[in-house]
């Protein structure tokens, strides 16, 4: 595997800053923001749409310009990868060290991928999906969480339920499956944003998506400030973990007991789930805060 | 326009204004007490007319029912009976009583009796009207029970849009009368107070303050809303009106003391438990004992 979209693997790192990492030749780097350069594949001419909404989507927009970038020039990809400039999935730990702040997370030191390292990690091998492995919500069964809980805890509530109502007017979530949504307590961080997912799942999910925020952003003029700014990729994280859930869920239906929570997740992680990394430039890591 | 009357009903009874909302002529006597507040083709010269008291809300009568009427309600206190202690709400054939009036319970609404017109006097309307204590609320009833979960945003996404749901809380959020972690426990409350805070005799300061705010709160969804429901859901707004009416009324009576315990189908409160002290009855007005349909 030397070019993008070889072996059907389109892999792209989505970034808003200048890369420090010595990518794979088969990774194709996805700039946005300020780090959009001639030359380059920049959200601004893959999908000039969201580049003026790249503060309220932050990588969002990166995956919404990937989409366009496969539909264009990449049409018989089988598989779609996603890393961002300082994350991505690997297969198996790498450090072994967590993040003391967001336990799913891995914190992997830049030396650790000096050399052929980091296009070893990225490889997903003939892994159909590759992404995170998922967190819970609830850690304590009389306290329980969920996506709308948790949401209205870091951020501004009105966003995720404006964000779901056009979920429900766009038919990619139904009317039922609202309070499901908003009660579901497992998330698969990154979405279908981080990862490596079959190429027609991903189009798929990454279109409703798209759908969603599009029409949001019509409808409301919301814009945050701070750490909020992203409020629409947020929202569509949520969404994206639950479409993945959603399928997660039906490929291992038919086992026995799939219908016990914990013991079907215990089926998918094994068979989907890998590692989540945040690349650190030293070991002096205090933890994630939560910003890209 | 006729004269208000007078609201102040000698000196050991607070000072009560009660408008009955009706948009059809008024089969029912109610009490002197009680001011009908016209809606839609009931509107008539002389009236306590929506389009005089609230003409803002007058075209969208068909979208908001007798929410309306509430809105205009709540002008004509502030106008007229700017010193009442107490604000009370009825509808054309709906109205709480403070005991219970029938033992036909409607089969398609259980927190509902039927009372057939025929076996109420005005006197006798008079007396179970009026409340006997700071609030008369309709006795509520859980949305959950032993077979299956459900909470507002279950229930409201099974019969009606629960996108209209979303908004309208995001919209009270916005404008801080929930706050982020309400907004929460508005979605997954369980326990229903039926005609929320417009049926039913409330404190008049607190009626007030949340009626204004709820009337807000709706002015700005009607106002972004770019989406016409057609039928019975065209009322949608007023839908969700009722939940954040109920869950604003709960939240109040929550406050006073009183302990209430639950276990599945089993309810236990004590004696100065708001439910023991506040809760009525609420009765549907039929000319025979038909059952109710939703809505007509």
């Amino acid at each position: 595997m030397n070019r993008p979209g070889d072996d059907g693997l389109v892999y792209a790192c989505l970034t808003h800053v200048p890369l420090t990492l010595s990518f794979p030749s088969w990774v194709v780097p996805i700039y946005l923001g300020r780090s959009q350069h001639d030359g380059a594949l920049n959200l601004r001419d893959l999908a000039p749409e969201w580049d003026l909404h790249h503060p309220l989507l932050g990588s969002t927009a990166g995956a919404f310009a990937l989409s366009k970038l496969v539909q264009q020039r990449f049409p018989n990809a089988t598989r779609i990868g996603i890393c961002q400039y300082r994350k991505f999935i690997s297969r198996r730990r790498i450090s072994g060290v967590r993040d003391p702040r967001y336990r799913v997370m891995d914190v992997v030191a830049q030396r650790q991928l000096a050399g052929d390292r980091l296009d070893a990690a990225l490889r997903p091998g003939d892994a159909s999906f590759l992404v995170s492995a998922p967190r819970r919500f609830t850690r304590v069964p009389w306290h329980r969480r969920g996506y709308l809980k948790e949401y209205a805890r870091d951020h501004c509530v009105e966003d995720l339920l404006r964000f779901t109502g056009q979920a429900v007017d766009e038919g990619v979530l139904e009317r039922r499956e609202v309070a499901a949504f908003f009660r579901e307590d497992v998330i698969v961080p990154g979405g279908v944003e981080l990862g490596v997912y079959p190429a027609p799942f991903w189009l798929e999910s990454t279109a409703k998506v798209e759908r969603v925020v599009r029409a949001c952003i019509a409808r409301h003029a919301t814009v945050r400030d701070g750490y909020q700014a992203r409020l629409w990729s947020f929202c569509a994280e949520r969404l994206g973990s639950y479409l993945l859930l959603r399928r997660f869920r039906s490929e291992v239906a038919a086992s026995l007991g799939s219908g016990v929570e914990w013991l079907a997740r215990r089926r998918w992680t094994a068979r989907f789930a890998g590692q989540l990394n945040l690349v650190v430039a030293d070991d002096a890591h205090a933890g994630y805060a939560g910003s890209t | 326009m006729q004269a208000a009357p007078d609201a102040v009903h000698g000196p050991t009874r607070s000072r009560l204004a009660y408008g009955c909302l009706t948009h059809v002529p008024l089969a029912t006597d109610f009490p002197a007490f009680v001011e009908p507040i016209l809606l839609g083709d009931a509107q008539k010269e002389g009236g306590l007319n929506l389009r005089d008291l609230a003409p803002e809300w007058e075209p969208y009568h068909p979208i908001l029912g007798g929410l309306a009427g509430t809105f205009a309600m709540k002008n004509h206190v502030l106008r007229h009976h700017a010193d009442a202690e107490q604000v009370g709400l009825c509808q054309y054939r709906k109205l709480v009583s403070n005991r219970r009036l029938s033992r036909t319970v409607a089969p398609s609404y259980k927190a509902m009796d039927l009372v057939a017109r025929r076996s109420l006097s005005t006197s006798l309307l008079a007396e179970v009207m009026r409340p006997s204590a700071d609030w008369l609320v309709a006795r509520p009833f859980m949305l959950s029970n032993w077979r299956k979960h459900s909470d507002y945003l279950e229930q409201y996404g099974r019969v009606h849009y629960p996108q209209d749901l979303l908004r309208f809380t995001a919209e009270a959020v916005e404008q801080q009368l929930l706050d982020k972690s309400e907004a929460v426990g508005f979605l997954t409350e369980q326990l229903m107070l039926p005609g929320g805070i417009e049926l039913g005799v409330f404190p008049a300061d607190f009626w007030i303050r949340s009626i204004t705010a709820i009337e807000s709160v709706v002015r700005a969804c009607v106002k972004h809303s770019n989406v016409a429901r057609e039928g019975y859901d065209a009322r949608a707004w007023a839908f969700c009106v009722e939940r954040l009416g109920s869950y604003l009324v709960l939240r109040e009576l929550r406050t006073l003391p009183g302990i209430e315990l639950r276990l599945f189908e089993l309810r236990w409160a004590s004696a100065n438990h708001w439910s023991r002290r506040f809760a009525g009855r609420l009765n549907l007005l039929t000319d025979d004992a038909d059952d109710y349909v939703i809505g007509a």
